[in-house]
């Protein structure tokens, strides 16, 4: 595992599990098969920070998992989990939308060897 | 005495930047993230295109590259108004005015400018200016240990730079490397970031999320003689250089803010009412308002004098160590003092004081901590210069 990676375990994308998160500002990624399909934020302008950003997805995609970090720095942390998947995998997580990815986006980290 | 009053041409030019800031970034700035370093694709395309058709594009470089060639006075004024919305700090009007920032460049082989200078201004490739270390950064001469070897017609580069900002989106960086002993063994190289070798290992989050820093990795990364940006052992100088003038506009910068700052602060002061009266009228808060007005006027005309005698062809070391020190400590202060005011609103995101207020905290020690700007004021007092 890359010393850039969130460091928090995977949990079920559920509200029973959603609702213990922090309302709290910060990162988070969703799995689905053991593959990052999307990373995330919760900023300034989400209601309920984290808890309400996922909360709002929980139980929507089947299989699914999360971790979360809460961090004030949430764009740069954000930038750099994008930037880290970036260099393992060689593209963004298929579920953001490339209109709301830092442009440009370049590798951050080790190359080829992150964990999914 | 210098006279600081603006000349007409000048006066049209900041109106019509504040005209621009105010018309159009403010206004896209209340629908984006408070922390946002970044507009919309679409946004940036059109706002750069109305700035190129104010004949600003690429504001800060010099006429024989394709800039407007403003003087360095102008140029401070500008940033002055530039910088006037809630990510003016880091990120002023969002980038769409262009230029190249790394005025290294300017110095560059017609070669080096036409694969790396160019192709910036015209917005098409950015870059990164890498001089700080784990080990220093204000003390260039030794602090610097990443390597630079001959070896034929390259050079290799090992080591690691700290605190860099923008390389984690650039596409080449100048990179300052030893390639000898003390003060005369630095040299400076143009790195492109898919070179095998190099890796932005992580960013470096810090109290500013817009533009942050990054560690860098040189593992064995080997660098055409023609990327090297002077003659050997000149990296110093150009670097040194460079931080005096970069010194300047960062100062600039930070007046902006604080007089966005005050304005509110004025604003919400005639507004609020508290114990039957306006914030306005109590002593307390009136006093906090004059000394945000007295330390904007002089951080004003210092930053503006030590503009006026670099354009004068002056040495403006000492002037430059006095404008950064005082403006950014007194932008700070103002800053404070309009939050305080500001009450709990002050420090909540739906206001912009407490992103100004985290990042002013770092122009303090950005371009040179204020300490260092002290021992080279005080190196010129203690020499008799006046």
């Amino acid at each position: 595992m890359s010393a850039l990676q969130i460091r928090s375990v995977w949990r079920p994308l559920e509200t029973e599990e959603t609702g213990r998160l922090e309302p709290a500002v910060g990162v988070y990624e969703i799995r689905v098969d053991g593959v990052v399909r999307r990373i995330g934020y919760a900023g300034a302008r989400s209601l309920f920070g984290l808890r309400g950003e996922l909360g709002a997805l929980a139980g929507t995609i089947p299989g699914a998992e999360f971790r979360a970090e809460v961090t004030s720095a949430y764009l740069s942390r954000w930038h750099e989990l994008l930037g880290a998947h970036l260099a393992a995998h060689g593209h963004a997580p298929a579920d953001n939308d490339p209109g709301e990815l830092p442009r440009p986006l370049y590798p951050i980290g080790p190359r080829g060897d992150v964990t999914p | 005495m210098i006279d600081f009053t603006p000349t007409d041409e000048q006066r049209a030019l900041v109106d019509t930047v504040r005209r621009f800031v105010q018309n159009e970034i403010v206004p896209v700035e209340h629908d984006l993230d408070p922390d946002a370093g970044q507009l919309p694709g679409e946004v940036h395309t059109r706002l750069a295109k109305r700035v190129e058709q104010m004949g600003l594009h690429a504001w800060d470089a010099p006429a024989e590259v394709g800039g407007p060639g403003l003087d360095t006075v102008t140029k401070v004024l500008l940033a002055i108004e530039m910088s006037q919305h809630r990510a003016g700090l880091y990120a002023p009007c969002y980038g769409v005015f262009g230029g190249a920032g790394l005025a290294h460049l300017y110095e560059a082989s017609e070669d080096q400018k036409e694969r790396y200078l160019y192709p910036t201004l015209r917005g098409e490739r950015s870059g990164f200016f890498a001089l700080s270390e784990p080990s220093g950064g204000s003390d260039p001469a030794r602090a610097i240990r990443t390597t630079a070897v001959r070896d034929g017609d390259d050079w290799v580069l090992n080591g690691g730079k700290l605190w860099i900002s923008g390389a984690e989106h650039a596409d080449y960086g100048i990179v300052v490397a030893r390639t000898g002993p003390g003060r005369e063994g630095i040299t400076s190289f143009i790195v492109d970031v898919d070179m095998p070798g190099f890796t932005v290992n992580r960013i470096v989050h810090t109290l500013r999320t817009t533009y942050p820093a990054t560690e860098l990795g040189l593992e064995n990364v080997r660098v055409p003689d023609s990327n090297r940006l002077g003659e050997v052992g000149q990296g110093f100088t150009l670097a040194a250089a460079r931080l005096v003038r970069q010194r300047i506009p960062y100062a600039a910068g930070c007046i902006g803010v604080a007089v966005a700052a005050h304005r509110l602060a004025v604003e919400y002061a005639k507004n609020r009412e508290t114990f039957g009266k306006a914030l306005a009228q109590q002593q307390g808060i009136q006093w906090m308002l004059v000394d945000n007005e007295v330390d904007l006027r002089i951080s004003r005309l210092l930053v503006l004098e030590a503009a006026a005698k670099a354009d004068a062809g002056e040495d403006v070391r000492t002037e430059a160590a006095v404008g950064k020190l005082f403006a950014t400590e007194a932008a700070s202060r103002v800053v404070d003092r309009s939050m305080q005011i500001h009450g709990g609103l002050g420090v909540a995101k739906e206001l912009p004081f407490e992103r100004w207020y985290r990042e002013m905290r770092i122009r303090r020690i950005g371009e040179g901590p204020n300490e260092v700007q002290r021992m080279l004021i005080a190196r010129h007092v203690l020499n008799g210069r006046t």
